[in-house]
This record gives C-alpha cells, structure tokens and sequence, in this order.
C-alpha cells in the first residue's frame, strides 16, 4: 500500500497539476454565486429590519423612513433637568428702625386656595355658636376601640338624670372638634 | 449547484493521466493508493432545492500533484459559505449515510465551537486533514476510512472522518490519529458515533477519546 507522509506530500506541492480547469472554474463560479446571494440575502434582511418602507422626501429632495420619528429621545444622563417651577423670591422688608429683614416669599399656593374664605369664616362661626348649645355624643366605634361596643352604651336613650363625667367629657368632646377644624386649615 | 457545473461533473471524465497510464504524457509522478473524489454541498438557495441538488461531485484525482492543483484552485475552508460543505470520499462512495460502504459504519468527529479564535487555523487543520486521508497516514492497514468531511456553519467548523464498520479495535487508532491531525488538547474530545446512532435522538457516542 502506498502512503504518504504529511511532509512527503508538501514536498510535491510545487508540482501542483491541475487536470480539469473549466470544472474548477465552474465550481469557483458557483461558489461566487452562493456568496452574491447570502449577500443579497443578508441586505435584504438589514433593509426589512430597519425600514418598514413607509418613507418620506426631506427638504434636500433626499428619501428617508418614517422610523426616524419613533426613535425614543436620547437620553441626557449627567445634565441636570430644567427645574420648570417658579423659584420664591426673596423680599427685604425694611422696619420703622431701618432694620432690614431678608424674607422668602413663596409662590408656591395651592389651587384654588383662596376660593371660599368668606364661607368657610361664616361656616366656623356657626359652629361655635351651635357647639354651645349641642351636645354631641360620639359612637364607641369610632374611638378605634378593638374591644366590641356594649349595646346598652350604644343605644341612644333619653336619660333625665344628670351625669357630671358625662357632662365632663362632652365639653371635652366639643373643644376637640374645634381643634380639629383648625388643623384642617 | 449551476447547471453549468452540475453538465460539466456528468460528463466528467475520471480517468487522468498518470505515468501508470501513459509513459509520454504523464502528469503525475506520485499518484495515490486510492481515487478520491471531491463532493460539495451548496447551501439551499431556492426553496425547491432538495438534498440531491445541492449535493455534487466536483471532481475526481489519483494523484499527489492532480490534489495540489485542485486544492489551490479551490475556496480554502474559512473561505466557503455558511451551511456548505466539503466531502472527499473514495472514488465510488457517496458522501451519504445511506451508501451501501457507509450504512454499516460512522463517524469520528469533532467540532470547533469557538469560530473566532479557530478561523486562523481552520484552512490548516482541514489540508492536515486531506493529507492524512488521501496520504492513507490516518490509518495503518485497516482500509477503514472512506472519507473526510468539513462542515460550515454559523456557529462552528466541524470535521469528521467517516468509517465503514464499527469495531472499536478498528477505530481507535484512527480517533487517536484524528485528534493529532487536529492538533486538539486531551480536554477536546473527539467522539465516534454510527451512522444508526445519529439518527437516532438521544444517542451517546459509542467512543470518545
């Protein structure tokens, strides 16, 4: 059997005889042919991936895809975002001494702040007046009491006798709810 | 495969001028112990292309001078196209599992997964390749390999080397010798698998050196 070494075989390289050209040249071609089409194929595949084929003419006359449009904005990490509020102001107040105060004056106000001050007045004035004559007795369950309500306290009965702690406890009651009418401003 | 090439390879002539043949016109002075034939496998184009389309004999040689000429005349391996394939198989014998000489045997193979870095050397590991086969240097005198074959694919450049049995005391040395011709470290595994077997899902390689 006869056999060649690796070596014994690259000795004859130079001595390369090729026996059937146009076959070769044949086979190179069709290979050129496959590579022009995967090529053809990967533009192809490019072109479908980032153009719809909606396209529009710009200004320069030149043809250009509407995606541009739809691109997110770029994002602008490591400068600081326009501050869109009004800044307060600071106001120097002069005293009858000619002491000068600086003050800030804040523009911030809430929406509609000012809206309904006269019937808000009106409307605590009438609960004053009113809170004098009525005595309100507040429900056990609203005292955020875990423990269940006792019927007997719950129900609303008329009692002709006089009860100093409850009468105590009203008044509190009363002085509470006007505190809490004044938190709400 | 261009009808140009596929009328060409049909009409092809096998017999070459060796001095065997002809004392006056000899063109070859080292002619080979077998007649080899290169096969390639074009990547599909057209949907109507079936197996047999795309697979075709290019050419036939006997000689060491006739492989250098068509070796240098041809694309270089990290040259060639994305799903194709080059075949060098005996004269007579398809590159197909189905092929009376192959149905009974299989194949040591080994894939090189890192594309990238083996690109360099590919063109070399595959000539090292055709040279063990066509030298007959890949085996002692078993007459076992029918032929070797480099596949091109997106993610890997694969060699094998296609035997016609598998008796494992047959197939070793050739494994052995695979590994060196591609110049692999004992962690690269090359692995011997029937034809049966990988047709099959789940098989395991039956060696693996």
């Amino acid at each position: 059997m006869v056999k060649y070494t690796e070596e014994q075989l690259l000795e004859v390289k130079e001595e390369a005889y090729v026996p059937q050209p146009q076959i070769l040249e044949a086979f190179n071609k069709t290979i050129d042919e496959v590579k022009e089409h995967a090529a053809a194929e990967a533009e192809k595949h490019k072109a479908i991936k980032w153009n719809n084929g909606d396209t529009y003419i710009d200004e320069k006359g030149h043809e250009r895809p509407y995606h541009s449009f739809n691109r997110r904005r770029a994002s602008k990490s490591g400068t600081a975002k326009p501050n869109l509020r009004k800044k307060s102001v600071d106001v120097v107040q002069v005293d009858e001494d000619g002491w000068a105060t600086l003050s800030t004056k804040s523009n911030k106000k809430s929406f509609g702040a000012e809206d309904g001050n006269d019937e808000r007045s009106k409307f605590r004035e009438s609960v004053r007046e009113s809170a004098q004559n009525v005595k309100v007795r507040p429900n056990n369950k609203n005292l955020g009491s875990s423990k269940p309500a006792d019927p007997r306290e719950v129900t609303d009965k008329h009692s002709n006798t006089f009860n100093a702690f409850e009468a105590l406890g009203d008044e509190d009651d009363d002085e509470d709810d006007d505190d809490e009418e004044e938190d709400d401003e | 495969m261009s009808e140009e090439l596929t009328k060409q390879t049909e009409d092809l002539s096998l017999d070459s001028k060796t001095v065997f043949d002809s004392k006056e016109e000899f063109t070859a002075k080292h002619p080979l112990n077998n007649r080899w034939t290169l096969w390639y496998t074009k990547p599909q184009v057209h949907k109507s292309e079936n197996w047999h389309d795309l697979l075709k004999p290019v050419i036939t040689f006997s000689s060491v001078e006739e492989f250098w000429g068509i070796y240098n005349s041809i694309p270089v391996a990290n040259q060639l196209p994305l799903k194709s394939d080059y075949h060098l198989f005996k004269e007579g014998i398809r590159p197909e599992w189905e092929d009376e000489k192959n149905s009974q045997g299989g194949k040591w193979q080994y894939s090189f997964n890192n594309k990238r870095d083996i690109s360099g050397v590919i063109n070399d590991l595959w000539l090292r390749g055709l040279l063990a086969v066509i030298g007959e240097t890949i085996e002692d005198d078993e007459n076992e390999v029918n032929g070797i074959v480099l596949n091109i694919r997106k993610q890997a450049f694969r060699v094998g080397v296609w035997t016609k049995d598998c008796e494992d005391s047959k197939l070793t040395t050739i494994g052995e010798r695979l590994k060196k011709i591609l110049q692999l470290k004992d962690e690269q595994k090359v692995e011997f698998m029937s034809h049966d077997a990988s047709n099959k899902k789940g098989s395991e390689p039956q060696i693996v050196l």
